[in-house]
């Protein structure tokens, strides 16, 4: 592992704003924190770049315990919200400043600087201040006076916050290209689900102070390991039911494998859900009113009043030219995959 | 409807303005005027003579060796005064910006203000008793403690005009310098530490320039105020102490020669232009980069 948090508590006047936390990258690994804002995400990346020194736990970079060292001699490239630019330096001299510090050779400056501009496609701009230029051009100057440094960990914290919605896609996949091709170990904060699906290799997904999941993009979504996971990551209906003998039944006939006991809700993703006709003899495990229905073209959304298990949202693959059903139409809700549902232990927590 | 047209014109454009432009041109341009057209005219046994017009009397006070000494230590004592406020304005200041709790905050502010609370006049006496002869606060100590056999003498000196100034402009130069540095990005600072650089380089290369405005706003009032100021270096520069405004005040009020005394009130408010001007300019120009638009 080239980074490693390990059971890393921080508390502030009194309330402990992260419990626990427990974290290793490997080499060249990019992770997002996701969770919403107060659960402790900013508080740990504050931790790994050295601004805040945790009560208890280490943090270990290739293998150095750093806790208590301070920021300027932690080897650690950070992006901020803001940007942080110098608005009184130009960008020719924000990029070098890390170099500069560090007394590297003038001759030498100006040739890495010229390759960081050049590696965020901003050659020719050296000579303007922060305040001539865009968002998305601040940003990349941020980023190159990062990287120029080598650092051992790049920290990136809310990086495309300020930008506008369109830009913000194209940045976000701009700078995971660029992460993976200088091959820096990377931590990104966001609140943004999307963003951390696009970024990361693994997503953390955090709350309260506590790291309640970190796998990969498809497996968070897949097999949540807590309905709060399952609830932030995409959208989802939670069907509550009890397990017993082996078996949870769904209702209609549908029975789903499983190893608990007890009290489970089980995971219904919109798109794993299929609308179709009442019919007499085809038993299916909801029925109910269609309340809503959204037609987008390729799919169809609808919600739908199961009575006793509340309003279930359907994303319905439209096969071409198939009518929709209306609002007001009584229907039945049948599963597509049993298997992909994936089936939580207890009562709802969220 | 008269109330209704007045209600109108005091609410739009400069209208707001409008009560204290009027007051400052009856009370401040035209007495202003009047007494720089003395400086231009010739007055005999309180007549002005009529096409005395003239630049004769600027004349010979510029060919005056004694008028450039005067001029000369008014304009040092001012610049060291607010050097000194600076210098000592400056740390009061970050730790201003350093403080968390609201109410050392508060603490901190009154101190800083309550001297402006006591009149001017006041303080200076204060600093005769402890500056003043053999029996001076600081004398008495010193001699006291056996660091020194005979008084020094501060009292009547540019030393104890410099002491003065310096006190009582230094909330002036204060308050600027906390609205510079108070509402600072300290992400900035952040940044600076990210990226390698000691706290002590991160504040000669960040903080320090970002506050440059308030550098400059608190040096053009402090160097305005001490290059103008005639109660300290008349309380504690002694009887052959002059500069410029002492120079004013005593032709005017004392000597009744109001020509003289203008042309010094002339030149004395045209050079206070042409500093305060400078330094703003001067504060401008280090801080191009906020001009700088795409």
């Amino acid at each position: 592992m080239h980074v490693v948090i390990s059971d890393v508590d921080k508390v502030f006047g009194g309330t402990r704003v992260l419990k626990g936390c427990t974290l290793g990258l490997e080499r060249g690994e990019v992770v997002s924190l996701l969770g919403p804002s107060g659960c402790g995400k900013t508080t740990l990346l504050r931790c790994l770049a050295g601004f805040l020194v945790p009560e208890r736990g280490e943090i270990r970079i290739d293998g150095t315990d750093v806790t208590l060292v301070p920021p300027n001699r932690r080897r650690v490239g950070l992006v901020f919200q803001s940007y942080a630019l110098f608005p009184h330096l130009s960008v020719f001299d924000n990029v070098a400043y890390g170099l500069t510090v560090r007394r590297c050779p003038r001759r030498e400056i100006a040739e890495r600087v010229r390759e960081a501009l050049a590696l965020v496609a901003l050659e020719g701009f050296a000579e303007r201040f922060p305040a001539q230029l865009s968002g998305g051009q601040q940003q990349r100057v941020a980023l190159a006076r990062a990287f120029i440094l080598e650092p051992e960990i790049l920290l990136l914290d809310e990086p495309f916050n300020a930008l506008d919605a369109k830009l913000r896609g194209t940045m976000q996949v701009e700078l995971r290209k660029l992460v993976k091709r200088l091959g820096m170990t990377s931590i990104f904060v966001t609140h943004d689900q999307t963003e951390a699906l696009t970024l990361s290799d693994r997503v953390a997904v955090m709350r309260d102070g506590i790291i309640q999941q970190l796998d990969h993009p498809l497996a968070l979504y897949d097999t949540p390991s807590s309905d709060y996971v399952a609830g932030f990551i995409g959208t989802t209906n939670f069907v509550r039911r009890e397990a017993r003998e082996g078996h949870v039944a769904l209702g209609g006939g549908l029975a789903l494998p499983t190893a608990v006991q007890g009290p489970v809700q089980v995971v219904l993703r919109p798109e794993n859900l299929r609308v179709r006709a009442v019919r007499e003899g085809a038993a299916a495990p909801f029925t109910g009113k269609v309340t809503f229905v959204r037609p987008l073209g390729a799919t169809v959304e609808y919600e739908i009043d199961a009575g006793a298990d509340g309003t279930l949202r359907v994303v319905d693959l439209r096969e071409a030219l198939a009518p929709t059903f209306a609002e007001g139409a009584d229907v039945a809700v049948v599963v597509r995959k049993p298997e992909a549902c994936a089936i939580l232990p207890g009562e709802p927590t969220r | 409807m008269s109330a209704g047209v007045a209600g109108v014109v005091l609410t739009r454009g400069i209208g707001p303005a409008l009560p204290a432009i009027v007051y400052l041109v009856v009370f401040l341009v035209l007495p202003l005027g009047f007494l720089f057209s003395f400086a231009f005219l010739s007055v005999e046994r309180g007549e002005v003579q009529a096409g005395s017009f003239s630049f004769l009397h600027f004349r010979e006070t510029l060919s005056d060796p004694l008028f450039w000494r005067v001029a000369w230590r008014s304009f040092w004592v001012g610049v060291v005064a607010t050097l000194l406020c600076l210098l000592l304005g400056y740390p009061v200041a970050y730790l201003y910006s350093e403080l968390r709790s609201p109410l050392a905050r508060q603490l901190l502010l009154v101190a800083v203000v309550a001297p402006l609370l006591t009149s001017a006049i006041v303080r200076t006496y204060a600093w005769l008793v402890i500056l003043g002869g053999r029996y001076g606060l600081i004398n008495s100590m010193l001699i006291d403690l056996g660091l020194i056999t005979r008084p020094l003498r501060i009292l009547n000196t540019d030393y104890a005009v410099i002491i003065g100034m310096t006190q009582v402009h230094l909330p002036f130069m204060i308050l600027p310098l906390i609205a510079a540095l108070a509402g600072r990005d300290r992400s900035l600072e952040d940044a600076s530490l990210a990226l390698g650089a000691s706290r002590v380089r991160t504040f000669w290369r960040v903080t320090l320039p970002l506050s440059i405005p308030g550098i400059a706003a608190g040096s053009a009032i402090v160097f305005a105020l001490s290059y103008t100021n005639f109660i300290v270096p008349q309380l504690l520069g002694g009887g052959n102490y002059a500069t410029l405004a002492l120079q004013v005040y005593e032709y005017i009020i004392v000597i009744l020669d109001w020509t003289e005394g203008a042309v010094r009130a002339t030149l004395l408010l045209v050079s206070c232009f042409f500093f305060v001007f400078l330094i703003t300019w001067a504060g401008n120009r280090a801080m191009r980069w906020t001009e700088a638009r795409p």
